[in-house]
């Protein structure tokens, strides 16, 4: 029996093992390797996947996905181009949730947590949702999507009972009635994160919201439309655990009725509309989440509140903070790992300045994304020396000056590329003559590890296009918008992005005649879709109508599941077998 | 306390007889289930599992028992120091015995190692740290990498 003792397994790793290790190997990279060792590790890896992300849902099919993975308990699926959040993208588009719907009702079995985002969702893919995963499911997000309406979050109300995270920030949801929350009130004792930020829903009452604080004990997070911050004291006084909180605003500026607001003890991830920060001062030190998109704070505000925040980790404002409130959080705040400051509407703006003194100051910075009026070389390299921590980094040049201090930005893109090794996600809105050839070049070259890249409003001619295409060896995803390249440029440089699996351009020289030059980066199992230039009026601020020209789009993609057929009129299926 | 002091009698696959005190071997859930369960009074067969292997784990559990009073960093680089002794060979015998006998620490100890062994590695960096053959062809290999690729991979 000796023997046994030291026998080694000398068929690699048995199976008994690869079972009890797979749990500890969650990452997608790291299970996509697993996959193509061997065939038994491929069918372990299958059966056992948890954690599936579809990062555009026209890759693959639902029924694919049951058949490889029968087991997945988390599922998030993206939809729509991201060029829909600046309504650049037709409603009607496509994306629907309900193939998925129907697979996770009919077979998916295990699944536990379902994200959307960028769908069309109908109520009755909730109805049906509901119905057969209610008892199980959860947590359901619904994000930035659209088509339904309250009547479907009922159904999702009254039958999901184990739900602990709701989720539908900044969906477009039709609302008929409050009665959904109210559901959730009289059905749901485990809700962990209400989340309707974002959204039209007003007709909420602030009893149910108080119900539901005072029947979930792990109520954690909660995230409102806009509403009067009096009519939530005793929501308040009820979310005893609560530690995010965005969505109430202080209306009444003299009020002295706010005195009997009191916040939770635990806060520390907070949004308000709100010209009264001081209420906010005395647990100002606690906070590591401050949302001031809303907020209408001027820039002085922002100093006074961001000097009280050490521990600030994440910032979301408006260009209102100005280069004086970014030296302040410089200066204060030495955790900050998140950035992100909005268009705003007034005179203050933010520029090289700023962005100079922040990347001195807030060495810990991961992800930064702004909207400067102006900008130096020697401010992005100054982000190259300093950020080390930066793996997202997005610039958009507003054109509210005549002109910016110092172009071309080609040499302080570099230094920026070179300086942030870790950086996976970049976009870069400029204007016309702002990055040359020879700046797109350099992205191309210093970018090695870089995924996702939006470029507006870069390079001159052809040739950078072709430059650009040389690297970027891990770019998966291109999207480009205002740039001058040929058709044929293009397509030559879909060929030539070795880890390109998705492309989508509005903007390029549209060739006259016909596709053929678009054409020319087809491949087996790459989709290439078209919509035209169209024209749509919208309604402006003062429901005047306005007349918008779209330019042409192109999305480009590598699927599995072949043409989709859920076209609407508004986009063409460019087939090459034609 | 008569009761701690208590001695479980395990058997090995090789016939090797081991005495564990009882706060010892209820690391174990399956032999704690089994002392609740009134069925651990006579000594206890352990068919797959080899005396080596045994007592490496009794080792492990005793070294937990002891250190109950110490701290979480220290019991953290006691934790290493056991792991770090053991090959590639001898893990998998602890991986299956450990989920066999269900003691969730261990388990949790050595497959956390594997995992992390494989964690960042290519396929074939896999196959050559394992010794496992590739037995897909390369037409098959091919047509999951493109899936991985564009469906089940790709974070943008």
């Amino acid at each position: 029996m000796e023997e046994r003792r030291t026998a080694p397994f000398n068929t690699g790793m048995p199976n008994a093992v690869l079972k009890c290790v797979l749990p500890y190997l969650d990452g997608p990279r790291d299970r996509a390797s697993i996959s193509l060792v061997c065939r038994r590790w491929y069918e372990l890896d299958s059966a056992s996947r948890k954690h599936i992300t579809i990062a555009f849902c026209y890759t693959t099919t639902a029924d694919r996905l049951r058949r490889r993975f029968p087991a997945v308990e988390s599922l998030k699926v993206k939809g729509k181009p991201r060029a829909a959040m600046y309504d650049l993208i037709p409603d009607d588009w496509g994306g629907y949730v309900t193939p998925w719907v129907q697979e996770v009702a009919a077979n998916l079995d295990r699944l536990r947590w379902l994200h959307f985002r960028r769908m069309i969702v109908r109520d009755s893919d909730l109805e049906v949702l509901a119905r057969s995963r209610g008892g199980v499911l959860q947590a359901l997000k619904l994000d930035k999507c659209s088509g339904f309406s309250t009547d479907g979050l009922f159904h999702i109300g009254s039958m999901c009972r184990e739900l602990r995270t709701l989720c539908l920030e900044e969906s477009s949801i039709v609302e008929l009635d409050g009665q959904w929350l109210h559901e959730i009130a009289m059905n749901n004792s485990v809700l962990e994160t209400l989340n309707f930020y974002r959204t039209d829903l007003v007709q909420v009452s602030f009893e149910d919201l108080e119900r539901i604080a005072r029947n979930c004990c792990n109520l954690t997070s909660v995230k409102i439309s806009n509403c009067e911050i009096l009519d939530l004291v005793g929501f308040f006084r009820a979310a005893a655990v609560l530690e995010e909180f965005c969505g109430g605003s202080f209306n009444n500026e003299q009020s002295d009725r706010y005195n009997a607001v009191t916040f939770p003890p635990r806060l520390c991830r907070l949004g308000l509309g709100s010209h009264r920060m001081p209420s906010v001062f005395p647990f100002a030190s606690l906070l590591n989440k401050l949302d001031l998109l809303y907020a209408l704070l001027d820039t002085e505000d922002h100093c006074l509140l961001i000097q009280r925040c050490p521990n600030l980790e994440i910032l979301e404002t408006r260009t209102v903070i100005g280069d004086r409130g970014l030296e302040v959080l410089a200066q204060s705040c030495k955790k900050l790992k998140r950035l992100r400051i909005e268009r705003g509407s007034g005179n203050v703006s933010v520029s090289h300045r700023g962005l100079t003194v922040l990347a001195q100051g807030c060495l810990a910075l991961e992800y930064l994304a702004v909207y400067v009026s102006d900008i130096t070389n020697a401010s992005l390299e100054s982000i190259g020396t300093y950020s080390k921590n930066l793996c997202d980094f997005r610039l958009a040049l507003l054109d509210r000056e005549e002109t910016i201090t110092d172009f071309p930005l080609d040499n302080g893109v570099r230094a920026l590329l070179r300086g942030c090794e870790k950086l996976r996600r970049l976009a870069l809105y400029l204007r016309p003559g702002v990055l040359t050839d020879v700046g797109l070049g350099y992205i191309g070259r210093y970018s090695p590890n870089v995924r996702w890249m939006f470029l507006g409003y870069v390079g001159s001619s052809d040739t950078g296009l072709s430059e650009f295409s040389k690297g970027c060896p891990s770019l998966q995803k291109l999207e480009m918008m205002g740039c001058c390249f040929s058709e044929r440029a293009l397509a030559h440089a879909a060929l030539q992005l070795s880890s390109l699996r998705y492309l989508w351009v509005q903007g390029y020289q549209t060739s006259s005649q016909s596709s053929d030059d678009l054409l020319a980066m087809a491949r087996p199992c790459r989709n290439i879709e078209l919509i035209p230039a169209r024209r749509v009026i919208t309604t402006d601020q003062v429901e005047e109508a306005v007349v918008l020209e779209h330019p042409a789009q192109i999305l480009a993609y590598y699927s599995l599941a072949g043409p989709r057929t859920d076209f609407p009129e508004t986009v063409i299926s460019l087939d090459p077998v034609l | 306390m008569a009761s701690t002091l208590k001695k479980i009698i395990l058997k090995s696959c090789d016939g090797k007889i081991l005495e564990v005190e009882e706060a010892v071997a209820v690391q174990s859930q399956m032999i704690k289930n089994m002392i609740e369960d009134d069925c651990a009074n006579e000594e206890i067969p352990l068919p797959d599992i080899t005396g080596e292997i045994l007592s490496m784990i009794i080792e492990y559990c005793k070294m937990h028992v002891d250190g109950e009073n110490n701290s979480n960093n220290e019991l953290i680089a006691r934790d290493a120091d056991f792991i770090t002794r053991v090959d590639l060979n001898t893990l998998y015998y602890l991986i299956v015995a450990a989920n066999f006998l269900n003691v969730k620490s261990l388990l949790d100890l050595t497959c956390q190692r594997v995992a992390d062994i494989i964690k960042g590695k290519s396929p074939e960096e896999i196959r050559l740290t394992f010794n496992i053959k590739n037995d897909f062809t390369p037409e098959e290999e091919e047509e999951i990498r493109k899936k991985n690729a564009w469906a089940f991979d790709y974070k943008d």
